[in-house]
C-alpha cells in the first residue's frame, strides 16, 4: 500500500531535501588552481580530470585536428604569453570545424575551434576569447558547474520521486526550469567573473584591451544575421552578449587610462592564419548559413587582405546560396575577383559553370580554359574537358 | 561519457536496462585449434571505466575506483591466462615512432568499429545480418603484422569494462522508491573481450558479459568478473 | 527515425523481433525506378526514403548506399533539419554534384572529406560521372570512398562505395566494380 502523502508534508521532505541535497548550502568558491596541480585520486575533481584525459585522448586521435604545426604553436605562444607559470600545465588543441568556440578543461586542455579563428581580426581579439577560457580554468569553474548540477539534479530527482509517490504525477518540467534557471545564473556569474579576469590578462600581457568588446560585437551581428540560434554553441553557457560589450567597454576604458603602446598584433596574426583562410571559408560555407556567413565575408572585406581570394569567395556564397537573381552576383564577384592578383583559379571555373547555365557558350568555353591553364594539372581536368567539348 | 567507442553508445544503453547476468560468446563456427603448449597474448590496453551513480541517476566518473579496478582486472586476465598455459605480455604504445603509434592507433580504431558491428549485427536480434547470420568471420585484415612485428605473440586480447556502483544517496532512493513502487536500476557491469589471431587477423573469439551485480574494486569481484568473461577463451 | 525506435524497443524488449535487414540474393535485380545490378555475392539490405544500403560486415566498415532518384530541392540523405543541408538542384553539373556529395558529407559527421579525379563515365547507357573520395569518420577510423552517377529525366542517381581504409574497403571493391559495370537501364 502506498503512503499517502499531504502537499504540506511534501513541502517540508522537499524543504528538508534542500539541505541534504546541497552539501554546504549556497555554492562555494573553490581556491584557484596553482601551477603543476593535480586533485587527489578519491575527489569528485579527479573524476572530472579522468574523463578529461579521455576526452583529450580521444581528441588527439578523433580526425578531428587542424593538421597545422605553425597554427597550433602560434596559438601556444599566445596562451603562454597570458598564462606565465601555468603554461607547461596546458595542452593545445585546434579543432577543425566552421563554428565559434574555445574551451578549457580542467585537466588543461584546451580546444580552439577554426570558426574562432575565422571571425578574429588580430592578435588581440584571439588573445582576449582565450584569455576568457584561461580565466574559467583558473578559477575552477567547471568543478563548480559539475558540483552545482549535481546538486541541483538531486533535488530534482527528490520532488520527481515523491511527488510521482503522491500520485500527483510528473511535475518536472516547471520543477526543472526552476533548477536550471538557477545553474544558469551560476554560470552567468562565473561568466562575468571570466570576462573581467580575461581582460585583466590581456591588459597585462600588454595587448590593447579596446579589442576585447570588437568580437563580441561582431558575433552578435552576425546572430542577428542567422535563421536560428542553434548554431552558436558558444552562446549555450555565456550571457547575453548586449550587457557583456558595455562592461567589457567600460572596463577597457578605465584599463587604457595612462597605459603605453598597447599591441593589436595584426601582422602577426595575419602571418600565422592567412595560409588557412581559403580552407576555413570552404568550411564555412559548408554551414550552408549564408547570412551569418555574409556577415563573417563583410568583416573581412572591410579588413582588405587578399581581396581577390575573399570576392571568390562571395562569388561562391551567391552561387551556392542560388536565390533569384544570385547568378548574376555571383558572377559580378567572380570577375571583382579576378581584378587582383591572388584570385584562385577556381574562380574560372566557377565562371565556366554559370556561363554554360545561362547559356554564354563562348565565355563559358573560354573560363573553362583558362581554368586549364592555370591548373594544367587539375584533379578534374578530364571533366572539365568534357564541359569544353559539349560547348563546342 | 569519453568513451573510446563511441558508437556503441546506444547498444549499451539498451544492454544497461536488462536485469540478469548473461554472458554470450560467439566464435569461429570451424573448430579453432587449441594451441599445445605456452601460447603468447599480447594484451591491449584494458578500456575500463567507473562510475557511481549519483541520486539523480548522473554517472559520475571516479577516477580512483578506475585506477583500483585497473590494476586489478590486469592482474586476474594474468591469473586466468596463466590457468590456460598462456604467457600475458602487455602493450604499449610505440611513443617513441609517431608514424608507427598512428598505424597503431587506426588498427586498434578498428578493432573498436568491428566490435561494435559485432554487438550489433551479432548480437541484437532487430539488426542482425543476414550476411552474418549463423557464422562468426570478422577479421582485423593483415594490418595485424604491425603487432606481430613488435610483439612475439600469436593472440592478441582486447578488454573492455564499464561498471557503475549506486552511491549511499541512490540506494537510499530506491527504497524510498520500492515503498511508492517505483523501480529505479542500481548499477550494472557490462564487459566485452575478444580474441585476435595476430598470425591472420581473425577474430577467434568474442565475449559480452552484462552483470548487474558486478564490481571491479576488490581484487576477488575483479577475479569473479575475469573468470566470466574468458569463461571459454579458446586457448 | 521510426526504424530506429523500433529496433530500440526490440533490443529492449527481447525476442521476436524482425531484423531491419534483408538478404540480397546474387542475381540480377531491381535498384529503384531507373536501373538492374547483378551482384555476384550476397549483401545485406536496408531501405529508407531514396536511400538503399547494402553492407556485408555493417555499414560503419563498409556500405554501398545507392541513392535512387533525388529531385530538385533534395538533401542527400533527408534528415531533420534540411533547410542547413546542402540540397541537389536539377541543373548542376558534375562538378556541383560532387560540391553536393562531399559537403553533404562534411554537415553528416565525416572529417576531412577530399573528392578527387572527376571524370566522366557511362552510368548503364546514360552519360554519367565517377570520383574517388578521402575522409576519416567519426570516431577517427580512416576511410574511402567511391562514387558514380548520373542525372537522368532531372533526377540524380548515384551508387556510393565507402568503407574503412584497413581491409574492408578493399574486402569488397572488386564486388562494387563489378556490380557497377551490371548496370542496366530497366
Amino acid at each position: 500500500m502506498s503512503p499517502r502523502w499531504t502537499t504540506a508534508t511534501l513541502a517540508l521532505l522537499v524543504l528538508a531535501c534542500v539541505a541534504c541535497a546541497t552539501p554546504g548550502g549556497s555554492p562555494q568558491a573553490l581556491p584557484d588552481i596553482k601551477p603543476g596541480e593535480r586533485p587527489a585520486l578519491d575527489t569528485d575533481e579527479a573524476g572530472l580530470w579522468m574523463q578529461m584525459d579521455r576526452v583529450e585522448e580521444n581528441l588527439k586521435t578523433s580526425g578531428r585536428l587542424l593538421a597545422d604545426a605553425n597554427l597550433t604553436a602560434y596559438v601556444r605562444e599566445v596562451v603562454c604569453k597570458l598564462i606565465g607559470p601555468y603554461c607547461p600545465d596546458i595542452r593545445i588543441y585546434v579543432v577543425q570545424t566552421p563554428h565559434f568556440n574555445a574551451s578549457m578543461a580542467p585537466n588543461g586542455t584546451m580546444q580552439v575551434w577554426t570558426g574562432l579563428i575565422l571571425r578574429s581580426e588580430n592578435e588581440a581579439q584571439l588573445a582576449y576569447v582565450l584569455g576568457h577560457e584561461i580565466a574559467h580554468y583558473l578559477r575552477r569553474h567547471s568543478v563548480q558547474l559539475w558540483r552545482d548540477v549535481r546538486s541541483k539534479s538531486t533535488l530534482l530527482v527528490y520532488f520527481n520521486v515523491l511527488t510521482a509517490a503522491a500520485g500527483l504525477g510528473f511535475v518536472g518540467p516547471l520543477a526543472n526550469l526552476a533548477a536550471l534557471a538557477s545553474v544558469y545564473a551560476f554560470s552567468r556569474d562565473n561568466e562575468r567573473e571570466a570576462d573581467e579576469f580575461g581582460l585583466a590578462l590581456i591588459v597585462q600581457a600588454g595587448y590593447d584591451p579596446r579589442e576585447a568588446s570588437r568580437i563580441w560585437e561582431a558575433l552578435m551581428k552576425e546572430r542577428t544575421a542567422t535563421k536560428d540560434s542553434a548554431p552558436f554553441i558558444f552562446f549555450a553557457t555565456h550571457p547575453s552578449t548586449e550587457e557583456r560589450i558595455d562592461t567589457l567597454k567600460d572596463l577597457a576604458q578605465k584599463a587604457t587610462a595612462g597605459a603605453g603602446q598597447a599591441v593589436i598584433g595584426r601582422e602577426r596574426f595575419l602571418a600565422a592564419t592567412l595560409p588557412l583562410r581559403a580552407m576555413l571559408l570552404r568550411d564555412e560555407l559548408r554551414r550552408r548559413e549564408f547570412g551569418g556567413s555574409q556577415v563573417v565575408l563583410d568583416r573581412l572585406l572591410e579588413g582588405g587582405v587578399r581581396l581577390g581570394e575573399l570576392h571568390f569567395f562571395q562569388g561562391e556564397l551567391y552561387r551556392l546560396r542560388a536565390e533569384a537573381g544570385d547568378a548574376a552576383k555571383a558572377v559580378a564577384a567572380y570577375e571583382k575577383a579576378l581584378g587582383y592578383e591572388d584570385a584562385p583559379a577556381e574562380t574560372h571555373r566557377a565562371l565556366g559553370l554559370l556561363f554554360s547555365k545561362a547559356g554564354e557558350k563562348v565565355k563559358a568555353r573560354s573560363a573553362f580554359e583558362r581554368y586549364l591553364e592555370r591548373q594544367p594539372a587539375a584533379e578534374d581536368r578530364h571533366m572539365i574537358n568534357t564541359y569544353i567539348r559539349q560547348l563546342e | 561519457m569519453g568513451s573510446r567507442l563511441p558508437h556503441l553508445r546506444l547498444a549499451l544503453i539498451a544492454l544497461l536496462v536488462t536485469g540478469c547476468a548473461q554472458a554470450t560468446a560467439f566464435s569461429r563456427t570451424e573448430r579453432v585449434p587449441r594451441p599445445t603448449g605456452e601460447v603468447g597474448v599480447l594484451l591491449m590496453q584494458p578500456d575500463i571505466e567507473l562510475y557511481e551513480i549519483t541520486v539523480a541517476g548522473l554517472l559520475e566518473p571516479k577516477a580512483e575506483w578506475t585506477a583500483t579496478a585497473r590494476e586489478h582486472v590486469t592482474t586476474a586476465l594474468r591469473m586466468e591466462l596463466r590457468g590456460k598455459n598462456a604467457r600475458l605480455v602487455p602493450y604499449q604504445p610505440p611513443s617513441q615512432n609517431p608514424a608507427k603509434e598512428q598505424a597503431h592507433i587506426q588498427l586498434v580504431k578498428l578493432h573498436d568499429v568491428v566490435g561494435g558491428s559485432i554487438l550489433r549485427h551479432q548480437y541484437t536480434p532487430a539488426l542482425v545480418l543476414p550476411t552474418k547470420k549463423d557464422k562468426f568471420d570478422w577479421s582485423l585484415g593483415q594490418g595485424v603484422q604491425i603487432l606481430r612485428e613488435e610483439y612475439d605473440t600469436e593472440y592478441g586480447l582486447f578488454v573492455l569494462f564499464r561498471d557503475s556502483s549506486a552511491s549511499a544517496g541512490r540506494k537510499a532512493m530506491m527504497v524510498v522508491a520500492a515503498l511508492g513502487g517505483i523501480g529505479i536500476p542500481g548499477g550494472t557491469q557490462v564487459g566485452f573481450a575478444s580474441l585476435v589471431d595476430l598470425r591472420s587477423g581473425e577474430i577467434l573469439w568474442f565475449n559480452r558479459l552484462i552483470n548487474p551485480a558486478g564490481d571491479l574494486r576488490t581484487p576477488e569481484a575483479a577475479r569473479k568478473a575475469v573468470q566470466s568473461l574468458l569463461a571459454d577463451l579458446p586457448l | 527515425m521510426k526504424r530506429t525506435i523500433a529496433a530500440l524497443l526490440c533490443m529492449m524488449l527481447g525476442t521476436g523481433c524482425a531484423t531491419a535487414y534483408s538478404l540480397v540474393e546474387p542475381r540480377r535485380a531491381p535498384i529503384g525506378d531507373l536501373y538492374t545490378v547483378e551482384p555476384q555475392i550476397p549483401w545485406s539490405a536496408a531501405k529508407a526514403g531514396k536511400m538503399e544500403l547494402w553492407t556485408v560486415d555493417g555499414p560503419a566498415l563498409q556500405a554501398i548506399r545507392f541513392i535512387n532518384g533525388l529531385t530538385d530541392g533534395d538533401a542527400l540523405f533527408g534528415g531533420r533539419d534540411k533547410e542547413k543541408r546542402p540540397k541537389f538542384r536539377k541543373a548542376m553539373t558534375p562538378t556541383e554534384i560532387m560540391e553536393f556529395v562531399v559537403d553533404s558529407l562534411a554537415s553528416s559527421g565525416l572529417q576531412k572529406v577530399e573528392a578527387t579525379n572527376l571524370r566522366p563515365e557511362p552510368f548503364g547507357d546514360v552519360p554519367g560521372f565517377r570520383f574517388e573520395m578521402r575522409f576519416v569518420y567519426g570516431g577517427g577510423l580512416e576511410g574511402q570512398g567511391l562514387v558514380v552517377g548520373a542525372v537522368a529525366k532531372e533526377k540524380l542517381y548515384l551508387i556510393m562505395y565507402t568503407g574503412a581504409r584497413a581491409h574492408y574497403y578493399a574486402k569488397h571493391e572488386e564486388d562494387v566494380e563489378r556490380l557497377v559495370r551490371s548496370v542496366r537501364m530497366q
